[in-house]
């Protein structure tokens, strides 16, 4: 305001004559003002446009545009509109002309010649006017400037109360919190971002942007969202990891929106960053947990769906490479075997088909499998042999996994100690192993290796899952043995029974025919000596018997019974089993009562038909109590049946199903003798001639046996069983059935 | 009755106790007896003796050589290829081997004559 007043004060002269204005001009000279002249109308005008003038003089009467028309346009330009004109003009002017000039804006006429005082008095208060005029404005303008700067500072302190009460929620808040400028430059981290990053953007070497904390896999990602988000203004959303200051990365949602104006123009971005790390985990153990579920249900499954443990070991690790690894290693004892040393790896499978077998010969060719092969395995522990074959030596040795997340030099060496078994591994591109023991309690039956090439490495989890493979692969092995070692029993005792049975019958062939001799040799004579002498002679017949019945036993079993088939009429042969049993009959004070129905002719083999039929007949003597025992033959076109009934104690219900059962009876063994094979020989007999026998029966009233024999011919063979008996053991070479 | 000598019959049975059963049984049956205890033995004897006999029982299961190797050599030898041979076999299955007949051990006494008789006829001491 004070530099206004210094301002100097302007004055226009208006006057078309020379020596008039020159006079205004020395009137008003000396006073402080400065005066611009001009000699028309137009000059006025265009002077007026350029200074703010305290005064115009204006001669009235000028040629061109007087001073009326100069008066009256001065008054419609807004910058002159209120400026005093004072008119001039000559003496004796009419009233007319003083009203007109009053009535074009005017406010003050002067008479020439002009009085000097009287024009410097009127000038110098115009003058006045004019400063006072101005100050006020002044005034006015200063008074409004401070108002403006009162609110501007006002608002300066909302905005500062705003800004720290949203900052301190920000860092209240358990999220990261950002804020950019419009080109997307953070201008302000929450604390929970110096928390989780270490880094601030009061650092000199601070963080650019929140992009500087993404993991290298997401932030290409992010960048090109981010950049697409500022580009068109809108919502920006992605998940990502941030890296936190321990140099861990736990997963986030981003999220940032743009700030808008009244306007509508983006004039910043809001952004946050939420931790849903844990909830990633817990989804990721969840599918982890389920595969691992998943992965011991199929293992199980193949585990236990056979004993053929080469082959479920492959299925195994078949789902091992599909599910878990990319290479895996069995090494396992041969549960035929389990005796003999381990030389190399059961199976090597790869992920990749093509790769296995490179593979398979760079592990077979390792010096530990070398090394292996000159041992015989004399006086060695499972895990010996399996350590020396070249399995892995340490988890063989102690049973005890090992996880090698990182496979580096160090690691690689403890796998193998061959160079270029290593450089292979190395050449796969593995990252990450697991080692566990095949084991069952404290025994160790082999080991399982794993090789991860990419994806995560393998952790903990992985670990524990592996090894409860390993543990239910030791189960499925040891059961094997077990299976194997029953079996190798099995067919002993078999073979056991030939042999011995052969071995019986040659003393018994001796026996037989020196008793048969001597029985000529007595011919009657002596009574006492020709009874006991038939008596010997039956219990040789008897012994006989037994043996060969022993030595059906061995063959059934192992499956070695063939038939010869003939031509036969059942009925003939039931007839002349009966004729030959009668004395026993007798003995035992029952009573054959046979009815054929016509001729029953069919492709048997005799002498096993022969054989059923005296072990139905022996049966039901034997069980028959001295009732009256009745034998049906009968046939329609396709079967020949054949019945035998007794009437005696019967046989149990729950005993029913088992008395077709090696060495099964259902009567008290010290009541009836016998070795209980009878009816199991009868049953397998029928069954390889591709019948059926079955009994039926109510204790104390006796049983009924029915064998139906197929009279088309059909191959003879014990595996063609239509039961559900299990098949005869595998045969396995042997000479015994040549002994004679 | 007849004047015919009594049939040989050669017994080939490594076990000594069968084959002195043999040897007593077909002996006190009338029967003129010689035994072997293996193949080789009996085939020795065959070539050098002129008295063939009628028939032979023949074990299978033998040392040095068996029924099965006998059999071979008997049937290239012009003069040993007819004798009729009766096989003596540990079980009922077929065992392969060319023969009049098969009897399955142990023996009865009563099948073993009259499947000797039935090939070389009743002994005149009989």
């Amino acid at each position: 305001m004070p530099a206004e007043t210094t301002n100097k004060i302007e004055i226009l002269l208006v006057d078309d004559r020379r020596e008039d204005l020159t006079a205004l001009t020395s009137v008003l000279e000396g006073l402080g003002y400065e005066m611009i002249t001009a000699q028309s109308g137009a000059d006025g005008l265009r002077r007026a446009l350029e200074h703010d003038f305290a005064v115009i003089v204006l001669d009235v009467v000028m040629p061109g545009i007087d001073g009326f028309e100069v008066a009256s346009l001065l008054r419609r330009r807004p910058r002159t509109a209120h400026t005093p004109i004072i008119f001039l003009t000559g003496a004796g002017t009419d009233p007319g002309s003083i009203y007109r000039a009053y009535s074009v804006g005017a406010v003050d006429y002067l008479m020439k010649p002009v009085d000097a005082d009287v024009l410097r008095a009127k000038v110098a208060t115009f003058v006045d006017l004019f400063r006072m005029d101005q100050r006020i404005r002044q005034q006015a303008e200063a008074l409004l400037a401070t108002e403006r700067r009162m609110r501007e500072l006002e608002v300066a302190e909302i905005k500062l109360v705003n800004e720290r009460r949203y900052r301190n929620l920000a860092d209240a808040i358990p999220q990261i919190v950002w804020t950019a400028d419009p080109q997307g430059v953070v201008t302000y981290f929450n604390q929970r971002w110096t928390t989780y990053t270490g880094t601030s953007l009061a650092e000199p070497n601070g963080p650019k942007s929140w992009l500087d904390a993404v993991h290298p896999d997401e932030r290409a990602l992010c960048r090109l969202r981010w950049a697409e988000a500022l580009a068109r203004g809108t919502h920006f959303e992605v998940e990502c990891r941030l890296r936190a200051q321990d140099g861990s990365y736990r997963w986030h949602l981003c999220r940032s929106i743009p700030e808008r104006n009244r306007g509508g123009e983006i004039v910043g971005w809001l952004g946050t960053h939420t931790d849903f790390d844990d909830l990633v985990r817990a989804r990721e153990e969840t599918e982890a947990a389920r595969v691992r579920s998943e992965m011991l249900a199929e293992a199980s499954q193949i585990l236990a769906s056979t004993l053929e443990l080469p082959n479920a070991l492959e299925k195994l690790s078949g789902v091992i490479t599909q599910r878990l690894a990319d290479v895996c290693v069995i090494d396992a004892i041969d549960p035929g075997e389990e005796d003999t040393p381990l030389r190399e790896p059961l199976i090597v499978a790869h992920r990749d088909p093509g790769k296995a077998q490179a593979l398979e010969e760079s592990w077979r060719a390792r010096d530990g499998v070398r090394a292996g092969s000159n041992g015989n395995g004399d006086g060695e522990t499972t895990a010996e042999r399996l350590a020396r074959a070249g399995a892995e030596p340490r988890v063989l040795r102690d049973g005890k996994a090992q996880l090698f997340r990182e496979l580096d030099d160090e690691a690689l060496w403890m796998l193998s100690d061959d160079a270029r078994h290593r450089e292979v591994l190395r050449g796969l591109g593995m990252r990450s192993a697991i080692v566990v023991p095949i084991c069952n309690g404290a025994k160790t039956l082999g080991a399982i290796t794993l090789f991860s090439a990419r994806g995560r490495n393998y952790d903990m989890a992985d670990l524990g899952l592996v090894e409860d493979l390993g543990r239910r692969a030791g189960t499925a092995l040891e059961n094997a043995v077990l299976y194997a070692q029953t079996e190798r029993a099995v067919l002993a005792r078999d073979e056991f029974l030939s042999v011995a049975s052969h071995e019986l019958r040659t003393p018994l062939s001796a026996l037989m025919l020196q008793l048969g001799g001597l029985e000529r040799t007595i011919n009657g004579g002596d009574e006492r000596v020709a009874k006991k002498t038939a008596a010997a002679l039956r219990h040789t017949h008897r012994l006989a018997k037994l043996v060969e019945s022993l030595l059906d036993v061995s063959r059934l079993a192992t499956g070695r019974l063939t038939l010869n088939v003939e031509d036969c009429d059942l009925g003939d042969l039931v007839r002349e089993v009966a004729d030959r049993l009668a004395e026993e009959a007798k003995q035992a004070g029952c009573s054959f009562e046979l009815a054929v129905d016509g001729s029953v002719r069919g492709p048997w083999d005799r002498l096993r038909v022969e054989q059923v039929v005296t072990n139905l007949l022996a049966n039901a003597l034997k069980y028959g109590a001295g009732h009256p025992i009745e034998i049906d033959v009968s046939a329609d076109p396709d079967t020949a049946i054949l019945t035998v009934r007794d009437h005696g104690i019967g046989i149990a219900t729950d005993d029913l199903p088992r008395i077709f059962d090696r060495f099964e009876r259902a009567a008290p063994a010290h009541h009836y003798g016998g070795l209980g094979l009878g009816l199991y020989i009868a049953r397998e007999i029928v069954h390889a001639h591709g019948g059926w026998i079955r009994a039926a029966s109510w204790p104390e009233q006796g049983a009924t046996f029915t064998v139906e024999l197929p009279r088309a011919a059909v191959v003879a063979s014990t595996s063609q069983r239509l039961d559900n008996t299990p098949p005869p053991a595998r045969a396995r070479a042997s000479t015994t059935e040549n002994l004679s | 009755m007849s004047t015919a000598p009594d049939p040989t019959i050669l017994i080939v049975e490594d076990d000594v106790d069968v084959r002195e059963a043999y040897h007593d049984v077909l002996d006190q049956a009338g029967y003129h007896v010689i035994t072997a205890a293996n193949g080789k033995l009996a085939l020795d004897w065959l070539r050098h003796t002129d008295e063939h006999p009628s028939m032979i029982v023949l074990d299978l299961m033998m040392p040095v050589m068996d029924g099965w190797q006998f059999r071979q050599e008997m049937r290239k030898d012009e003069a040993l290829r007819e004798i009729p041979v009766v096989v003596v076999t540990a079980h009922r299955e077929d065992p392969g081997i060319d023969c009049v007949a098969r009897l399955v051990k142990p023996v009865p006494l009563a099948e073993l004559l009259s499947a000797v008789a039935r090939v070389c006829g009743s002994p005149r001491a009989a």
